[in-house]
């Protein structure tokens, strides 16, 4: 690997990876981020599963949620897991209609990291004034 | 000439920053270094590691601190 910086640390990505070009868009935004260091990508499907590593990780801050569309499973299966995530994005919300496509634009994959970079951002910036 | 560092900002985007003034300096080119901390931008240029440098658009380096020599080949060719 390439001799990265600006590593962010603790901050677990879920992406729901669903069979849609929004879930999809989660997806490459989760790997894109991850590759950012911007958080360490990790198992939406291990928490939903309720296998003990991962559930044990999804209930430790800081937790991201990419979501596709408003079924948002990854936000129930954090939910079944006993917590909610710390960052909660639902791709739709962002302007991405949702479709059985899965011609992924590099500016859609932009908005969707961008947009989950700054509520990462948010989180790091107000869980740093509870700790002060 | 567009000269485009991108980081979040931690050390080593500053120093790859750092190294790209001196190497325009050094080469007396009269562009602006402009520093992208918009991951938005990164994700739309396929970058996935930082430190990185782009030149024109065109990404040249990224993972990693380039010396002022690799960017003055960089901006030369």
């Amino acid at each position: 690997m390439a001799d990265s910086c600006c590593a962010r640390t603790g901050v677990r990505i879920y992406a729901c990876s669903g069979g849609s070009n929004v879930g999809q868009l989660t997806n490459e935004a989760a790997k894109a981020l991850d590759g950012l260091r911007q958080g360490s990508m990790s198992c939406a499907i291990g928490v939903g599963a309720g296998i003990a590593s991962f559930v044990n990780d999804a209930n430790r801050p800081t937790t991201v949620a990419l979501d596709g569309c408003d079924v948002a499973c990854v936000r129930h299966a954090f939910e079944r897991a006993g917590r909610a995530p710390d960052v909660h994005i639902v791709v739709t919300r962002l302007g991405v209609e949702k479709s059985h496509t899965f011609d992924l634009s590099d500016d859609q994959i932009a908005v969707v990291a961008g947009a989950a970079a700054e509520a990462i951002e948010a989180a790091a910036a107000t869980s740093a004034e509870q700790v002060g | 000439m567009r000269i485009q560092v991108f980081g979040p900002g931690c050390a080593k985007c500053k120093q790859l920053e750092q190294n790209t003034r001196a190497a325009v300096q050094d080469l007396g080119l009269d562009v602006e270094v402009e520093k992208v901390e918009d991951v938005r931008e990164m994700v739309k240029l396929r970058i996935l590691s930082t430190p990185a440098l782009a030149v024109d658009g065109q990404v040249k380096s990224t993972g990693k601190v380039l010396s002022v020599q690799e960017i003055k080949q960089y901006l030369s060719a």
